[in-house]
């Protein structure tokens, strides 16, 4: 990995409010941390483009997802364990929206708390357009796509807390 | 619609007919969200005065002289990556409805446009539900133009328009339509999504032809070979296959 590519891997990472990021493969480790007391504010104003990886950015999506912290710990009254967190995941290839449309609000914000049947988004496949019921009940603790990005089968949406 | 009987098993039998309203697929999802529906139940207005296209378009129609319905389906057979399959199965029956009266250059267009020569006539806005892996309820909204025979958009005609014919009976237009969904419908809960997909090809706007295409503003020679599973277009391209989202791809002349 040249200079070049980790500036633009700390840019990425600045972006998109991850707090701590460590990387592994047989060429090298690399561990990015942020102050955490700046990171709500970061969290607050730019709503993770983290899946989103730019493909100049040569970043494995797995070593990405481990390191997701709860969106912004300091907010959070505790510390939420990761681990109990369930992922929504895109059911299909298409479009993620977060309303009904262009003019409508979000079906979810982050901290709202959802019950099973609740609609999150919607996927715009081939102009066939799909609301993506939640199968769970908890609280949003993060998005993790930005409104009208693209995304991939069983992408990571939401982080949601049972 | 006061003799409405579609020769159907089920699709229309349920009838809700509301003299106006905003938009039939809105009227749809009130209903699946106020309480249980049933499969096929049919949602028909004479006079639609906010009916929605493409995210943020609007499909603009006279009253009393088009077809504007919507249909409640339960393909819980289907999975969410199979989705696209329901697509063709409409796009089959609306296609199959219009043969009987268009002899020649009717033809969908990906992903369910329906045109005569280079002028469309029929809007499709599909809306799934899905919970977990698996499509609950499909709301299949279906705008044809029928009896009207003026447009603002050049690009756009009617079915008598295009084929010079008496005013058409839109109850028994709509009839009409509700058998051929029908039909490809329950083609394609009875796994004959392989064989549909062949049919929807044959019938495919440009298929297997060299056409120019473009994508972001750069223009290309290519030949549509296939459809995906996802319902993305497959172009070959200088030898190569390239898959196209919807407007990821533009059809040039």
């Amino acid at each position: 990995m040249e200079t070049k590519d980790i500036q633009k891997l700390i840019d990425f990472i600045a972006q998109s409010g991850l707090d701590e990021v460590n990387i592994e493969t047989s060429e090298l480790k690399l561990a990015i941390k942020r102050y955490s007391n700046v990171a709500p504010v970061a969290v607050q104003a730019a709503p993770a483009p983290a899946i989103q990886a730019p493909v100049s950015a040569p970043i494995p999506a797995a070593p990405v997802a481990p390191a997701i912290q709860p969106a912004a710990p300091a907010a959070q009254p505790a510390a939420v364990d990761t681990n109990k967190l369930i992922t929504i995941k895109s059911p299909m290839i298409g479009t993620f929206y977060r309303s009904a449309g262009p003019d409508k609000p979000f079906f979810v914000e982050v901290g709202d708390e959802i019950s099973s049947g609740k609609v999150v988004c919607i996927i715009e496949a081939m102009k066939l357009f799909n609301e993506i019921e939640s199968e769970i009940s908890g609280k949003i603790v993060k998005i993790l796509v930005e409104n009208a990005s693209p995304v991939e089968f069983d992408q990571p949406l939401f982080l949601v807390e049972p | 619609m006061h003799n409405f009987q579609p020769k159907t098993l089920f699709l229309g039998k349920n009838l809700i007919y509301l003299p106006s309203c905003h938009s039939t697929n809105d009227v749809a999802a009130e209903k699946i969200q106020n309480g249980p529906t049933f499969d096929g139940t049919l949602v028909i207005t004479s006079d639609q005065t906010a009916g929605r296209g493409q995210r943020g378009n609007n499909w603009e129609t006279l009253p009393g002289q088009n077809i504007t319905m919507s249909v409640i389906l339960k393909p819980d057979f289907l999975s969410a990556t199979s989705q696209f399959s329901l697509n063709i199965a409409i796009s089959l029956g609306v296609y199959e409805f219009l043969s009987k009266y268009v002899a020649e250059n009717l033809r969908i267009k990906w992903p369910n446009d329906m045109y005569i020569g280079n002028k469309k006539l029929v809007g499709i806005l599909i809306e799934n539900t899905i919970s977990g892996s698996r499509l609950s309820n499909a709301i299949v909204g279906i705008g044809v133009n029928i009896n009207q025979l003026s447009f603002s958009n050049p690009k756009i005609t009617s079915l008598r328009l295009a084929t010079q014919h008496d005013e058409f009976d839109l109850e028994k237009l709509i009839e009409e339509l509700c058998v051929c969904l029908e039909k490809y419908y329950l083609q394609l809960k009875n796994r004959h999504a392989a064989h549909q997909k062949k049919l929807y090809l044959q019938h495919l706007y440009r298929f297997g032809e060299m056409h120019k295409f473009s994508k972001d503003d750069t223009q290309f020679s290519g030949k549509i070979i296939d459809i995906a599973d996802s319902g993305q277009l497959m172009i070959e391209v200088e030898g190569e296959i390239q898959y196209f989202g919807f407007k990821e791809v533009a059809f040039d002349i």
